[in-house]
């Protein structure tokens, strides 16, 4: 009896690691079938188009995790993404600033958007399942700000720096879009393992009730989660303007479905209270190589948003497989006493 | 000789590694009226469990009618021909009356549609009947607690069914209410219905009953007819071995007073709550389902809102607005009446158990982890813990280990004041005597103890004094000497 | 009856949302040019027929304690296999610039597309539904991935073109109002005609009341909604109705799927795009509970006309449309507001219940014991 207990314990610190490299197995399947079939596949332009491709999802699947990590739901994050794309836009073409000025003003607006999630949804006393809708309504209204903006016309003749971000590649071979997304990985990693705030997020995703009784302040961690996201949401919109250059209010309008495929696919939890940086960071890139590949075997472009979902579902399906067992059963027991 | 309607044979089970029902056996003719007495809420309603579908045992036989029947599924429990008294109603609160009445009556209804007419002719009956003065269109949510048991009893008229179960447990009917049952259970009786009622009470219902079975720890210890049946010995029969087992723990208790709250009041449950809390003391609080003792705890943890009343910690009048408040002040709350309110699933027993004390532990909100440890090396001494892996996810420890995770979690903060809700909900004996010794090495280190909790067996072990809750304030106080004496066990038995 | 329909409609909470109604609607009528009135009227009236289809599509999934998020896919899908069943096709050979108008079709009666595409939107809900019964994967996530598999399926498949060729029939759906504004020589009869489409969706929700008021099956929806731990333990097979409920909503999709085809006066693949939203905020603000267990079926249909009207209004107020969305997104958080209060009320009933029972509690026997 213990010792299955222990066994179990066991079972699930092992499971993150086999999970990661479960992922890394399938990307590397992948990426050796369409390499086959497409001998582009790993040319030095591809690779570099992949990396600069998934760096976005990848941070995108962040802004979503760490709301995922603590019992959330965020739908959006494409637009918080999308509006400080078109706010850096508008500051430089119509306002004149000086980008890098730009991309901290729009950084911060980007946590405003934040905070005005987090506090709407403390506020109304929404928790749980339901929490998300708030953030449709939000979504609506900062698209609809986004498109104000623009009236539906791009800022194109973006500065030279700006574009530089999305353009250059350190030693020729590494884009400075991948270098901000594995700098922003690791202090994800960080935050998760070693700070006190990442660790009270695990802590309300896995229990809120039981973190509130534990005196950690539940409406002040939901609200910084929320902002956490959205900076990271914006710096993902930002770096996919750089890397068009140009800014539409369009970005972000298609990332719902990836912001959660990449963490799921990664092994974090969906009810909170577990996250996977690595493997979040590997979801995003087998995301990014599916929809690639799916160019480079020049079949039908619109299978792509199938096989996303299709992917989604066999990720959430088989980690749900582990624990279905006897589950039902189980629960009514426990309601029954 | 009349014939038996139902059976159960040596039915085994055992819930969250806790056996909650060992070999129990028991039979109910036709006719006939049964009450099932025990001290252990969850072993009567996992029997609830069995009739209803919802519990599978894991050995023993059921027979209805002298045939074995499986019960796999709440549907499997309605096809068998037993109608169910709820403890917590089962009606649907968004449905009106009468919708719930008929909400399962195929006969009422002519393919896909319902006979609006027919049904309220019957509802109407009914009601009139069970002597219930409110409208088939009421919604079931706008019913009171004990009309909506009667509208369930309603229900298993409608049934028609041979066998009736009354969950009784943790309700408390007023004794009109319980005149109106026993009216109908006589009446039923009659009309040949085997009636099995359980209860945790002993007066409730012991007038109707034919025969009286005794149940404690899980397992049946006796099986009386009415008529020789005499209240002391009953009680004798149930609360003899606490008092054996109480030896080795060893209770001091000084009058150095820590805490002390004065008219507390909020706005849902609690009326005017006065108590005092002495240093090294552990008090218990007790009362029924829905009394307000569980929230005289979260109202001082700054969890639910205050009307009035004043809160003195050493003398020194505090405001708490919030747990993390309460913490800076040396008071912690430990809650295991809901699952939910317990443990951060998920996280290891060291995350755990520093949750709390993240703020003293880390340098600019980065966690020091040499801080980390060392605190988890205090507490596991002082509690003289010992968990192999705190690493692993918290769900992978036993019970009891989960329990003391959580105790660990409290001491990690110092506490002045304990407040502990249904600590040893679930656990096994041994287990529970553990967790109930470490109460008491707390306490002689002088933190007083706010022992919240319907387990009447922990609370005669270790407390200093008892205070009887009801109806949202302090009805009742027996203290050291009271316990000791024999006769006080009679009133917290028909109590509990 | 009269009486209790009032006292209902006030405790629903819908006579608010219905003066907001009435005085939009106000205002679209006096700012309106006169001569534009009609049009902008019958107009009005169609949007607010598809959804309140809409909004009862995904109120049948609240009703259960759940939502759809594939509203719109399951709309577009449905649309499309209309389209494809009832579309005539040009005669004549199929070059790249017409096939974007689809020379294919099997040009079937129009009734037969339209029961086909209901039958399909029954099945891909009930698929939906039978998933996250048997799966309990998170349904947000489960309707999530299905919009895309939908979508990313219709698109896939009909590569994105049009299906234009209707039959007039169907067509008329949209055309033709009762009593006719147009004689049948083209002359004009009477200014203010009720469109078909509207009088569909009365029908439909005369339909969906009954189910949900009249029939074991809405009863037992409901039930689930409320307490899906109650109804299993009172002996309902809540996943079937969960299940059931989901294929309601994807038939009540396809419903306004094919609604919309015939405004159009074409199927493609867009059909739904913009659903979720308004999906969500006209049941909502109509009165259907988050929690599940309450429906409201009129009240969506006012919610529908909410959102439907502000669009004009704002039009009239000569708002930039591109700051539409803004106030839309305003309007849902305001019909989040709206549910918060009403489960609030729902909660202090409950919680007065339960006080008036401790008194009587005091009251009764058990005190006795310590006298």
């Amino acid at each position: 009896m213990k010792n299955s207990l222990k066994k179990q314990g066991a079972a699930e610190r092992n499971q993150q690691i086999s999970n990661t490299i479960g992922i890394l197995i399938v990307i590397i399947i992948l990426s050796v079938f369409v390499w086959t079939k497409s001998s582009n596949f790993f040319s030095r332009d591809n690779i570099i188009t992949l990396a600069r491709m998934c760096s976005v999802t990848i941070l995108v699947g962040y802004a979503q995790m760490v709301v995922i990590a603590g019992g959330g739901l965020n739908v959006s994050i494409g637009a918080i993404g999308g509006m400080s794309a078109v706010i850096v836009g508008a500051l430089i073409k119509r306002a004149g600033v000086p980008w890098g000025y730009a991309i901290i003003i729009a950084i911060l607006i980007g946590a405003v958007c934040g905070a005005f999630n987090g506090i709407l949804i403390t506020r109304l006393g929404a928790t749980g399942e339901i929490s998300w809708l708030v953030t449709l309504a939000t979504m609506s209204i900062f698209t609809g700000i986004s498109l104000t903006i623009t009236k539906a016309n791009p800022f194109y003749n973006l500065p030279k720096g700006y574009v530089w971000i999305g353009a250059h590649n350190v030693f020729g071979w590494i884009p400075v879009m991948i270098i901000i997304a594995v700098v922003v990985s690791v202090l994800l990693w960080y935050l998760f393992k070693y700070a006190s705030f990442g660790r009270q997020i695990l802590a309300v995703g896995s229990n809120q009730r039981a973190a509130e009784l534990s005196g950690v302040d539940v409406g002040r961690v939901m609200i910084f989660k929320h902002i956490f996201s959205a900076v990271i949401a914006a710096v993902a919109g930002i770096l996919f303007s750089t890397r068009l250059g140009s800014i539409g209010s369009d970005i972000g309008g298609d990332w719902m479905l990836f912001s959660f495929a990449a963490p799921l696919i990664g092994g974090t939890r969906m009810a909170g209270g577990r996250v996977n940086v690595a493997g979040a960071f590997l979801g995003g890139l087998l995301l990014t190589i599916v929809s690639n590949g799916v160019v480079h075997l020049q079949v039908n472009v619109y299978i792509v948003e199938l096989l996303e979902g299709i992917i989604i579902l066999l990720a959430v399906g088989l980690d749900r497989i582990r624990e279905m067992r006897e589950e039902r059963r189980e629960r009514l027991e426990r309601a029954a006493i | 000789m009349r014939k038996e309607i139902l059976r159960l044979e040596n039915i085994c089970k055992t819930i969250d590694g806790v056996k909650v029902l060992k070999n129990v056996s028991l039979n109910l003719y036709e006719g006939e009226t049964v009450k099932l007495y025990g001290d252990e809420g969850r072993s009567l309603s996992s029997i609830v469990g069995l009739f209803g579908g919802v519990i599978k045992p894991d050995s023993g036989r059921i027979y209805i009618d002298g045939k074995e029947i499986k019960l796999a599924s709440p549907l499997d429990g309605k096809k068998a021909e037993i109608s169910i008294i709820h403890k917590k109603s089962d009606l649907i609160p968004n449905l009106t009356v009468m919708e719930n009445l008929f909400l399962e009556r195929k006969n009422y209804a002519r393919g896909l549609f319902l006979k609006e007419k027919k049904q309220r002719a019957r509802a109407v009956e009914l009601l009139e009947i069970l002597g219930l003065d409110i409208s088939p269109d009421m919604m079931a949510s706008d019913l009171k607690l004990e009309q909506m048991q009667i509208v369930q009893l309603g229900k298993a008229l409608l049934d028609d069914r041979k066998i009736i179960i009354m969950d009784h447990t943790h309700i408390l009917l007023d004794k009109e209410q319980i005149k109106l049952f026993e009216g109908v259970f006589n009446e039923l009786a009659k009309r040949n219905v085997g009636i099995l009622i359980l209860a945790q009470n002993l007066r409730d219902f012991t007038s109707v009953s034919d025969r009286m079975y005794i149940m404690k720890e899980g397992s049946i210890i006796g099986n009386l007819m009415t008529s020789e049946m005499e209240k002391d010995k009953i009680i004798q029969m149930i609360a003899k071995d606490y008092y054996s087992e109480k030896s080795g723990i060893y209770l001091n208790q000084t009058s150095e007073e820590v805490l002390r709250v004065e008219g507390l009041s909020t706005k849902n449950m609690l009326r005017n709550v006065s108590f005092s809390l002495n240093k090294g003391e552990i008090v218990s609080i007790t009362g029924s389902y829905g009394s307000g003792k569980y929230e005289v705890g979260y109202a001082l943890y700054g969890m639910e809102r205050t009307l009035g009343g004043k809160i003195y910690l050493h003398n020194k009048r505090i405001k708490i607005k919030n747990p993390s408040d309460a913490i800076k002040r040396k008071i912690v709350l430990l809650s295991f009446e809901k699952k939910e309110n317990g443990l951060l699933y998920n996280l290891s027993a060291k995350e755990n158990i520093t949750i709390s004390r993240l703020g003293n532990i880390s340098n600019f909100a980065i966690i020091r982890k040499e801080l980390e440890n060392w605190l988890i090396k205090t507490v596991y001494n002082d509690l003289s813990l010992n968990i192999e892996d705190d690493n692993i996810a918290i769900e992978g420890l036993s019970l009891v280990n989960q329990r003391k995770v959580s105790l660990a979690r409290a001491i990690s903060c110092n506490p002045d004041v304990l407040i502990l809700i249904d600590p040893t909900k679930g656990l096994e004996n041994e287990s529970k005597k553990q967790i109930l010794e470490l109460l008491v090495s707390f306490s002689d280190r002088g933190i007083a103890i706010l022992l919240i909790s319907s387990n009447l067996h922990e609370i005669l072990q270790v407390s200093h004094r008892v205070w009887l809750f009801s109806n949202g304030t302090i009805t009742g106080c027996i203290d050291r000497d009271m316990i000791e004496s024999r006769e006080q066990m009679n009133i917290l038995s028909s109590f509990i | 009856m009269i009486k209790k329909g009032l006292v209902n409609f006030v405790k629903n909470d819908l006579a608010s949302i219905s003066v907001v109604l009435i005085v939009l609607l106000t205002f679209v009528i006096t700012k309106s040019n006169p001569s534009r009135l009609s049009f902008t009227m019958v107009s009005l009236s169609k949007d607010i027929a598809i959804f309140t289809i809409v909004g009862m599509a995904q109120m049948a999934t609240l009703a259960v304690g759940q939502f759809n998020l594939a509203v719109g896919a399951m709309g577009g899908v449905a649309g499309m296999v209309c389209g494809y069943l009832i579309n005539i096709p040009y005669e004549g050979s199929m070059n790249v610039d017409t096939y974007a108008q689809a020379e294919i079709g099997l040009a079937l009666p129009w009734y037969v597309g339209v029961i086909a595409a209901l039958i399909i939107g029954f099945i891909v809900g009930a698929i939906q539904g039978g998933m996250i019964v048997k799966t309990k994967i998170n349904p947000f996530i489960i309707t999530l991935a299905l919009i895309s598999v939908l979508h990313g399926l219709n698109m896939a498949v009909t590569r994105n073109i049009y299906f234009r060729n209707l039959p007039e029939v169907f067509k008329a759906i949209n055309k033709n109002t009762i009593p006719a504004t147009t004689t049948p020589d083209g002359g004009q009869a009477t200014t203010y005609g009720v469109p078909v489409m509207f009088i569909v969706t009365l029908v439909v929700m005369v339909v969906v009341w009954m189910l949900y008021n009249r029939t074991i099956l809405g009863r037992k929806m409901l039930a689930t909604g409320v307490n899906t731990r109650a109804a299993d333990f009172a002996g309902i097979n809540s996943g079937r109705y969960i299940t059931l409920a989901h294929g309601i909503s994807g038939m009540l999709c396809a419903l306004a799927g094919v609604l919309t085809v015939s405004k159009l006066g074409a199927a493609q693949t867009s059909i739904g795009d913009n659903w979720m939203l308004y999906s969500f905020a006209s049941a909502i603000l109509g009165g259907t509970l988050l929690n599940g267990g309450k429906v409201s079926i009129f009240g969506t249909m006012i919610g529908a006309g909410i959102m439907m009207v502000v669009n004009t209004v704002l039009t009239l107020l000569k708002i930039s449309a591109f700051s539409h969305q803004i106030f839309i997104g305003a309007l849902l958080l305001i019909a989040f507001m709206l549910n918060k209060g009403r489960e609030a009320l729902i909660r202090q009933q409950e919680r007065a219940a339960v006080k008036v029972q401790d008194d009587v509690q005091s009251g009764g026997s058990k005190n006795e014991e310590f006298a």
